[in-house]
């Protein structure tokens, strides 16, 4: 066979070509992704880093030549500023590295707590502890001890969380992270690396551990978890999601509205929202009696117009609904990246997942599924989330992963969900 | 309020604006430019899906999870491309080196690997006189997948892409010389394996 012969043989080779769909959700999430990085860029442009440090070495000086006491060699604790307050002495560094090329503040936290807030003076600064790195631009409370990060809430703003070098979360304002009281993620975290350790003697790096058992997890581990997991939300988790989005909804109308009523609402239908008419307060079964009725009848109800992250959850939700993954996605991700609402973005992500597992994306539902329960630790499908993660580890032979997924869905309140997880605790047992 | 008859002076249509080139995107996805990736994004995406379904060897999803890989490589990376070679080469080298490392874990997951049922089946219905021609493009599939990453880089992209030795090496980061052995190498194996009928 001469050379012409092979590179023509060659050129007939199937090549993988994305659907005009599937390419454009994939644009989508790449320009979604690209967002987020530009955000974390744009904290750190130089002539604030330059600010930053010159603030730095002003409060250093007086700080030093205010204080009676010598700083110790290897920790220099500076005066707290408007940017950094702490209000139970927490032990911290700070000193400017350089990132990027580009000057930073970084705060090393040693112990105790730190209040941040760079959203205003776009202060660039992050916090670093033993086993994590906080940044972004926002206003957080951060919480250390033993050199490890223990909790941190977000005020405002957006943070990006690092920890243990595992993919960066996202917190939006309201959300938080808190070292399991469980020690889930540590187990997790723990058994992943001794599995790794022992099985596969050549590893590369962490970074590909992420792309690891995709293939396989893709035939039989996401079928699984789709079968066990979804179909009920269709049914009750809807419901769950829809109350919320309802209850949003009311409250951004300032409507009063009795937090006893459950009834079902469907989610947001665009056209209609705007209309006066259903911008009404929702019907409930027990009408709140201590609304100021002549009030109302004096002052129409403000429309709740849906915010377009509202929208675009809602078009994202509808086309999962229907099988369109490719634009559910493309909806779900605008919504996640664009609302500073936690309810949204927690449904938003529930449902994110549930399109990457469906349409078979299994290293990237496998991400969104422990993005989901380290970010919404209290929310009512965390246990359900669990259990589908459970049963993709369980594909990938990673039954010390499963284990404390499964426990915690074996305590979820559907039937069906720890019915799953019990099966799966089963599963590991044999 | 206009006077009624009165026409505006006849105006030629502008000419339309002459579209970015490639470096010109770079150099604006090196700023900030969101907008110039995802024309980037839209110039390069299917010739690099295509690039990295043959030498990444997997099923389509992750295929699609490398592209998205490499185009947000190329984003952190355009403040880094000086114009040695093409943007395409450039775009292809940073496919080859995420697939690199996504197919050192695959390897080591499916070390057992039993690559003939992994692989896409074919359509069994064929033309009669197309039947020898895929019988020899299947066999030269399995025969790529034999061979090293680097060999299948190299061929992929002076063979298949048709791109220049010197474009090629500069895309991953080797000298011509070494370039030009990997290629040698690898069309060794693969005549050598066709010839041999080995499946």
């Amino acid at each position: 066979m001469d050379l012409e012969e092979l590179k023509s043989l060659a050129k007939q080779l199937p090549e993988h070509q994305p659907t005009e769909d599937g390419a454009q959700a994939l644009r989508d999430t790449l320009l979604a992704a690209v967002n987020k990085e530009q955000i974390r860029k744009r904290v750190f442009s130089p002539w604030l880093a330059a600010a930053a440090v010159a603030a730095a070495a002003a409060i250093a000086f007086f700080a030093g030549s205010r204080s009676a006491s010598s700083p110790t060699a290897d920790s220099i604790t500076v005066a707290a500023s408007p940017v950094l307050t702490s209000p139970d002495g927490a032990q911290f560094d700070r000193h400017s590295i350089e990132v990027d090329g580009k000057n930073v503040e970084e705060v090393r936290l040693h112990g105790g707590s730190l209040r941040v807030a760079t959203e205003e003076t776009q202060h660039p600064l992050r916090v670093v502890t033993k086993n994590a790195l906080l940044q972004g631009t926002s206003s957080f409370s951060v919480e250390a001890t033993e050199d490890e990060l223990r909790a941190v809430h977000v005020q405002s703003g957006r943070l990006q969380v690092v920890i243990d070098n595992q993919p960066p979360i996202v917190l939006g304002p309201g959300e938080s992270w808190v070292k399991p009281e469980t020690q889930l993620i540590e187990l997790a975290v723990r058994a992943e690396s001794d599995q790794e350790g022992t099985a596969e003697s050549d590893q590369e790096g962490t970074a590909e551990s992420d792309q690891e058992g995709t293939a396989e997890s893709d035939q039989e581990g996401t079928a699984e978890s789709d079968q066990e997991g979804t179909p009920e939300s269709d049914q009750e988790r809807t419901a769950d999601a829809t109350v919320k989005a309802t209850n949003r909804t009311v409250a951004a109308a300032k409507i009063k509205q009795n937090e006893t009523v459950k009834k079902p609402m469907p989610r947001f239908s665009p056209g209609a929202s705007l209309e006066p008419e259903s911008a009404a307060p929702v019907e409930t079964e027990n009408p709140v009696e201590d609304t100021d009725s002549s009030e109302q009848a004096e002052e129409p109800e403000a429309a709740p117009i849906p915010s377009t992250t509202e929208l675009a959850f809602d078009a994202g939700y509808r086309a999962v609904k229907r099988g369109d993954y490719a634009q559910g996605l493309r909806q779900l991700a605008l919504a996640i990246a664009e609302t500073d609402d936690t309810d949204l973005r927690a449904d938003a992500r529930y449902w994110r997942i549930v399109a990457l597992a469906r349409s078979g994306r299994a290293t990237l539902a496998q991400r969104a599924m422990q993005e989901f329960l380290q970010v919404h630790k209290a929310d009512s499908r965390g246990g359900e989330v669990a259990t589908m993660l459970g049963w993709i580890y369980v594909e990938q032979g990673k039954t010390a992963l499963a284990r404390p997924l499964f426990e915690k869905g074996s305590t979820d309140a559907s039937l069906r969900v720890r019915d799953s997880a019990q099966a799966g605790l089963e599963t590991i047992t044999k | 309020m206009r006077a009624p008859g009165k026409l505006l002076a006849f105006r030629r249509p502008a000419e339309p604006p002459t579209p970015l080139s490639d470096e010109a995107l770079l150099a604006a996805c090196a700023v900030g430019e969101q907008a110039a990736l995802g024309t980037i994004y839209d110039r390069h995406h299917r010739p690099l899906f295509r690039f990295i379904s043959r030498i990444a060897c997997g099923p389509g999803s992750d295929v699609e999870d490398l592209v998205q890989c490499t185009f947000i490589e190329v984003w952190k990376s355009a403040s880094r491309f000086h114009g040695k070679g093409t943007v395409r080469s450039w775009i292809f080298g940073i496919g080859a080196n995420v697939s690199r490392h996504y197919i050192r874990s695959e390897v080591r997951r499916r070390f057992a690997m039993d690559d003939l049922s992994e692989r896409p089946q074919r359509d069994v219905a064929r033309p009669d006189d197309n039947v020898a021609t895929a019988q020899m493009v299947d066999k030269l599939s399995a025969a790529l997948e034999r061979l090293t990453h680097d060999q299948r880089v190299a061929f992929v992209l002076c063979d298949i892409e048709d791109m220049s030795g010197v474009d090629a090496a500069r895309a991953i980061g080797v000298r011509q010389g070494t370039l030009w052995r990997r290629l040698h190498d690898a069309r060794k194996r693969l005549r050598n394996d066709l010839e041999a009928g080995v499946r």
